[in-house]
């Protein structure tokens, strides 16, 4: 009997810290216009927490108007639903802090050193989407490699 | 029992002394520290990766006659209040410029003065019959900006109970010198909180 009290006990109160968290609703037309080119992709996950966390949506690019490429990773956060929201809880991980980098390499596979290749933080809310963006440094550059990594300095 | 109480203050206070730890290289993006009243070096890299990203993005440095854009480096005001050394930012943008192919940077002009006086200083050698005048460079050959890269960077500064929170906004524009119109500008914000401790 007191066995299960506490296991009740603890229940709500997971329950009642979950509730309190705030995740994001979305909507979007159903119907796209657009037509965008796909990037295909391969991944190498060190950290399953992470790849778990983060869901990736699609990966896209673009010729832009200065004639480099410019790449798009749609990534959502998945720390929602009840264990998820207590887990964030308990890790104190919501919202949910990560770095990301993009790295260029040229035609011949040397990766090209730019101040637009440094970690950029990025904070997600669970059930949040957002647009990860890199930019090529010059024209010669069409191949890349995306890092992520949690940023657990904002842990308190 | 007296003695027994210094004796573990001072184990103690030794243990705390005891916990620093050496100098050490470190990755500024990942392992870095985050202050709020401060710019700080993750927050340069941040910055300076959205402004080059943005600025290549635009086009607006791509011209109809094939040649190159030549661009000076203008003043990043800081009006934080705080020390902001603004060259990081216009340093990285100039290294993403002459990486970009599209783009030469002046250092012959700036706007706290020439980022190299050396222009200037050796033409005025061709009166110095030290030299041969033959290998002293002409005037009227140094090369105008097209372009000029400036900026501002603002704090805001809120306090709530013990939470304290800081708002960087780094605006910067990129002006065409022919007409003065700014053809492309962008804002990058950077905020930050913490809530201090009862005792510290």
């Amino acid at each position: 009997m007191r066995k299960s009290i506490i296991a009740v006990a603890i229940a709500a109160i997971g329950m009642l810290f979950a509730g309190c968290q705030n995740t994001v609703n979305t909507m979007e037309n159903e119907e796209k216009a657009m037509r965008p080119a796909i990037v295909d992709t391969k991944h190498f996950v060190s950290d399953s927490f992470c790849n778990n966390r983060l869901k990736l949506l699609s990966f896209r690019k673009s010729i832009s108007q200065g004639g480099v490429m410019v790449v798009q990773a749609e990534l959502r956060s998945e720390r929602y639903g009840f264990f998820p929201e207590i887990w964030s809880w308990w890790r104190n991980d919501n919202p949910y802090h990560v770095l990301y980098r993009f790295e260029w390499l040229d035609s011949n596979g040397m990766n090209v050193a730019t101040a637009g290749s440094d970690w950029v933080p990025v904070i997600f809310i669970p059930g949040e989407t957002k647009f990860l963006r890199g930019v090529a440094p010059n024209s010669r550059c069409n191949d890349f490699v995306l890092s992520v990594v949690e940023d657990g300095r904002n842990r308190n | 029992m007296k003695y027994m109480s210094i004796f573990c203050s001072a184990c103690l206070a030794m243990l705390v002394a005891g916990c620093g730890s050496a100098a050490k290289r470190i990755d500024t993006g990942t392992q870095g520290i985050t202050t709020v009243g401060a710019v700080d070096a993750r927050d340069w890299q941040e910055v300076s990766v959205k402004a080059v990203n943005s600025l290549l993005e635009s086009g607006v440095l791509v011209r109809a006659d094939g040649r190159k854009s030549i661009v000076m480096v203008n003043q990043v005001k800081n009006n934080t209040g705080t020390n902001a050394p603004t060259q990081i930012l216009t340093n990285k943008m100039r290294q993403a410029l002459l990486s970009s192919g599209k783009a030469l940077t002046s250092t012959a002009v700036g706007g706290a003065g020439p980022e190299d006086a050396a222009t200037r200083q050796v033409r005025e050698l061709e009166n110095d019959d030290l030299f041969n005048q033959a290998t002293v460079q002409k005037r009227g050959t140094v090369i105008s900006p097209d372009f000029s890269l400036s900026g501002e960077i603002v704090k805001q500064q809120s306090n709530s109970g013990r939470t304290i929170e800081a708002a960087f906004y780094f605006h910067v524009v990129l002006t065409d010198l022919s007409t003065g119109l700014a053809v492309w500008e962008d804002t990058f914000d950077v905020a930050k909180q913490a809530t201090s401790g009862f005792f510290y």
